[in-house]
Parts: C-alpha cells; structure tokens; sequence
C-alpha cells in the first residue's frame, strides 16, 4: 500500500471526514429533495410518488 | 487427491481469469451471507467481497497487477453496467421531468455539501493540505473523482480508497439514516444515495426499487458533473482568499 504511512498518520481526519461528510450529505439532499418535492407537488396538485 | 489439487491450483494461479473467478466467488458469497444473515445493512455483499479478497490476496501474496489481469473483465463490465443505468431512468422519464427544478437544486446543494464538509472536517482534525485536497472529490464516481483530485494537486490514488469508502458507508447506513430523518419519498432517497456515494449507493438504491435506482443513477451521474466544473472554481477562489 503506497499510502499506508499517510493512512497511518491522518486516519483520524479521513475518516471523520469521510463519515460526516457522506451521513451529512445523505440527509441534506435527501431531506431538500423531499422538501422541495412536496413544495412544487402542493403547488402543481401532481400526485407525490410516496409508498 | 492432495497433490491432484496442488497441480491444479499451480496451473490456476497462473491463469488470469483466476482473478475473475475469485472476484465472482467472492461476491457471492457475500451475497449468500447477507441473505442468510436477514439482509443486516452492514454485511453488504461489496463490503465482504472487498474484505475476502485484500485478505486472499495478503494471505497468499499474490499483487494487485496479477489479481487484476483477471478481475479486469468485471471492471469491463462496469461500463456497459453504468450505460444500462439509462434504462430505469427511461422508464422514470416522466417522473424525472416533472422533478427537474428540485432535482437540480438537491444535487447542487449536495454536492457542495459533501466536498465542503469532508474539506472543513479534516482541515479542523489537522490533514496534511494534500489530504484535505484528496478528500474533496470523494463523493463522486471514482474516474472524475480522481480527475479532480489529480488537478487541484491531490493524490489520485489515495482519492480512490475514500471515493470506495463513501461509497461503502452509503450503502450501508443510507437507507437507514434517511428512514431516521423522515425521507420516505424514494425520489428523494435515490437523489441522496447517488449523490453522496455514487455507483456502490446506486447499486444499493435498486435494490429499493426501479425509481430510487433511476433518481440514483441520476444523481451520481450529475453530481459528478456538478463537481468536476464546481470544485476546482470554488477551489482557485479559496485559494485566491489566501488558501495554498
């Protein structure tokens, strides 16, 4: 591994930026997208794909 | 017997589709254990498969090189498997046009989402600033994101592993994480699975259904697109701030 010696050095900072970033932007697009959704379903009366 | 199958595995190693078959063995048997196991989240069949074969590999010494002279016609069929993504996404046209506006915004907002807090969070936890620029483009599909992250002066490989990460999470605490936060709309589950952990997300969206996939598959293919033009303009005006 050509990294391992980075890894071992900055695990701490590349795994808690990949974790928060890929959680926080797992809801953040999820939670606009339904928003945004339902703001332009309410305006247009289309019926929302919800299960 | 014992010596039939020593010349049987001295030939095999040699054979490059060694490589292949280990790949397909792997992936199976992670499937069959997720599927025995109730389908738990965390044993996602990548995630195993992944975890089987660095583990063959260690044990028997055999180099990547080699291994993937084999597993080269797997990662073949990534791209007709991409291309095929079209075909979900066909099917969702209508839906797909009627969200567009929403759809646009999401992904946008996504996408700044995910390289700007990777950057701020490992920025604040000290990395390196070759670090952080690898971490920026991790949340795309793994060709642009190493693209990106080769330009802006990061390292392209170290990008990959992190690009394979997000990606492995995603899948495995997606689903649920949106169930927690109320996202029921599988519009808006898909769009969050593709943009923060693109193909690995996408494979798991379809497993919800044909419009999480398509909305996924979507939103990866954006996302990448959004990031390969956005990161390296917000990147050269963070910079121009007094950045490096």
């Amino acid at each position: 591994m050509v990294h391992l010696p980075r890894l071992a050095d900055e695990w701490i900072p590349i795994t808690a930026g990949v974790v928060v970033s890929t959680l926080l932007t797992i809801v953040v697009t999820g939670v606009l997208m339904q928003a945004l959704l339902r703001r332009s379903a309410a305006r247009s009366s289309d019926p929302a794909s919800e299960d | 017997m014992g010596e039939d199958l020593y010349q049987i595995w001295v030939y095999l190693a040699a054979e490059p589709l060694t490589g292949l078959f280990v790949t397909l063995v792997a992936y199976r048997m992670g499937l069959a254990l997720f599927e025995r196991a109730g389908r738990p989240p965390i044993l996602n069949p990548v995630l195993t498969a992944v975890l089987l074969i660095v583990g063959l590999l260690t044990v028997t010494d055999v180099d990547y090189a080699a291994y993937f002279d084999g597993a080269q016609f797997v990662h073949f069929l990534l791209g007709p498997a991409t291309v095929a993504l079209a075909i979900p996404l066909y099917n969702q046209l209508s839906s797909v046009r009627r969200s567009l506006p929403a759809l646009a915004a999401a992904i946008l907002v996504g996408s700044v989402t995910a390289a700007g807090s990777a950057v701020a969070v490992a920025w604040v936890l000290d990395a390196s600033p070759q670090t952080v620029i690898s971490l920026a483009p991790k949340s795309v599909t793994t060709p642009i994101a190493m693209g990106v992250a080769e330009r802006l002066g990061g390292l392209p490989s170290l990008t990959a592993v992190m690009v394979i990460l997000s990606g492995i999470l995603g899948a495995i605490a997606g689903p649920g994480l949106l169930k927690l936060v109320g996202v029921r709309d599988h519009r808006a589950g898909g769009v969050a699975m593709g943009t923060a952990s693109h193909g690995i997300g996408t494979a798991r969206a379809l497993q919800t259904g044909e419009v999480a996939g398509a909305f996924s598959g979507l939103a990866m293919g954006l996302n990448g697109l959004a990031t390969a033009i956005l990161l390296p303009l917000l990147w050269a005006l963070l910079a121009g701030g007094g950045g490096p």
